[in-house]
């Protein structure tokens, strides 16, 4: 059977009041007088600075890990660059106690909480730029095989980290300054991927065939009933069902069922729709456990 | 921490006068016989040996969102006649928040309005959920001292506040 999995969302952006890293500031100053009579003004020079780039950085896990199917831990968090300046971040997944490397660590591009094909895979681990107060949703993807080892997630801003007040003279942007800021421009999560900390969602997938002489021969023309029983153990939101068509069969029109009800085949108001060889079906926010029951058919060619 | 709000209570600052270089500057247009210039510096600490820290005022630089920055205003009568009525004002640089005067400096008035001029403990603004509070340093959007008497002939002075980087 192929695989299936379940998906969530990610985060929201926070706002940024800092002066930017290279903006002028600006100083004037005016004095008025009585002379002969009259009053005068006069106007002093502008004195000038350069506003220094701060760097400074958060790291969030967004949710709790997502077990899927096959045990894979799929893995969300969102980075923020904090300081005032445009800085890209190099970001680097480990687990313990070795240090090896993690699987694939990619932007949400999408936004659904899973590495799929829409997301951009990190290169080195090095961020694009991001604007002072920039949000980026990253996911990452752990392989079964890491068992049950904590993963650390650290990101590190591209010009340096360290010791705040640590400078990188005239690195920042316009040629100015950068400090790094109280965050050290470097922040860290660990994320244990069992535990109450996990949701685990897991997916049972049984299938059915009938075929047309009323045996269970997976023959042409054959009808093969596929159910997935989602079992939460915890809170999750936004979680999404897709399963693919397998190769050599074709979908029954008006199959998918959730709990039972049908729902329809296109991407309407529902929570069901069949487009592009995927069955996909939107199971919400999950509040509490429990499990939800989907199904489809498709019919041997 | 709020540096801003600690030197509204209690302390002001001192500066080291004429030793410092100042941040970039054009200078002034020569208008006679009031002259006036400004510059601005930050404070630099530095541990001596016996383990006592020294402040002293530098030409700025790595000024990060949260630095304060010392604001200098120099003026001097350079004609031959006193000359009255002096007031000297200086807008609060945008991107910055007004923090307090300098040891030295006298209180000056200052607008939330950018028209009316009073004491700080003097001025209201609009609170948020309707009504008004008392006026604080970050509402201050201009700040002004007026000489008590004719500045005369050759005549100088400085005046000196903080101004924090937003």
């Amino acid at each position: 059977m192929a695989a299936s999995a379940l998906t969530v969302l990610a985060a929201t952006p926070i706002a940024n009041a800092q002066v930017v890293a290279g903006a002028a500031i600006e100083n004037v100053a005016r004095v008025n007088f009585e002379i002969a009579g009259a009053r005068r003004t006069v106007s002093s020079n502008i004195a000038v600075i350069k506003a220094a780039e701060r760097l400074d950085i958060t790291l969030i896990q967004t949710r709790p890990p997502i077990i899927d199917g096959d045990a894979n831990v799929t893995i969300g968090a969102t980075l923020t660059n904090t300081g005032n300046g445009q800085e890209a971040f190099v970001v680097t997944g480990t687990i313990a106690p070795d240090g090896a490397s993690t699987g694939p660590l990619a932007i949400d591009v999408d936004g659904d909480g899973r590495f799929g094909a829409g997301d951009t895979p990190l290169v080195d681990g090095r961020t694009p730029v991001l604007a002072p107060g920039q949000v980026l949703s990253l996911v990452l993807v752990v392989p079964a095989s890491a068992g049950t080892e904590p993963v650390t997630l650290t990101a590190v801003a591209a010009t340096g980290a360290g010791t705040p007040g640590t400078a990188f003279d005239g690195q920042g942007d316009g040629g100015a300054d950068a400090v790094v800021g109280s965050t050290g421009a470097r922040a860290s999560v660990s994320i244990p991927l069992v535990g109450t900390n996990v949701s685990v969602v897991s997916l049972e997938k049984r299938q059915r065939v009938a075929a047309p002489d009323g045996s269970a021969r997976a023959v042409s023309g054959a009808t093969i009933t596929y159910t997935m029983v989602a079992r939460f153990t915890g809170a999750v939101r936004g979680a999404t069902l897709e399963d693919p068509v397998p190769a050599g069969t074709s979908f029954v029109p008006g199959s998918i069922r959730l709990d039972g009800a049908t729902l329809s085949d296109a991407a309407d108001g529902d929570a069901g729709q069949i487009a592009a060889g995927q069955v996909r079906v939107a199971l919400g926010d999950v509040a509490q456990p429990g499990e939800r029951t989907i199904s489809f058919q498709v019919t041997i060619q | 921490m709020n540096r801003a709000h600690a030197l509204a209570a209690t302390t002001a600052f001192a500066i080291v006068t004429s030793l410092a270089v100042p941040a970039a500057a054009a200078p002034a247009a020569d208008n006679g016989p009031l002259s006036i210039e400004t510059r601005m510096l930050v404070e630099q600490r530095t541990r001596a040996a016996d383990g006592t820290t020294r402040t002293e005022q530098v030409a700025p630089t790595k000024v990060v969102p949260g630095t304060p920055v010392t604001i200098v205003i120099d003026y001097r009568n350079t004609g031959d006649q006193p000359l009255g009525g002096v007031v000297i004002a200086n807008p609060v640089p945008r991107n910055t928040v007004f923090g307090g005067v300098a040891t030295g400096t006298p209180q000056p008035e200052v607008s939330v309005d950018g028209k009316t001029f009073a004491s700080l403990a003097q001025l209201r603004v609009p609170a948020t959920g309707g009504g008004t509070r008392a006026a604080t340093h970050s509402d201050v959007t201009s700040v002004r001292w007026r000489l008590p008497s004719p500045l005369t002939a050759g005549s100088k002075g400085q005046f000196a506040f903080q101004a924090v980087l937003k």
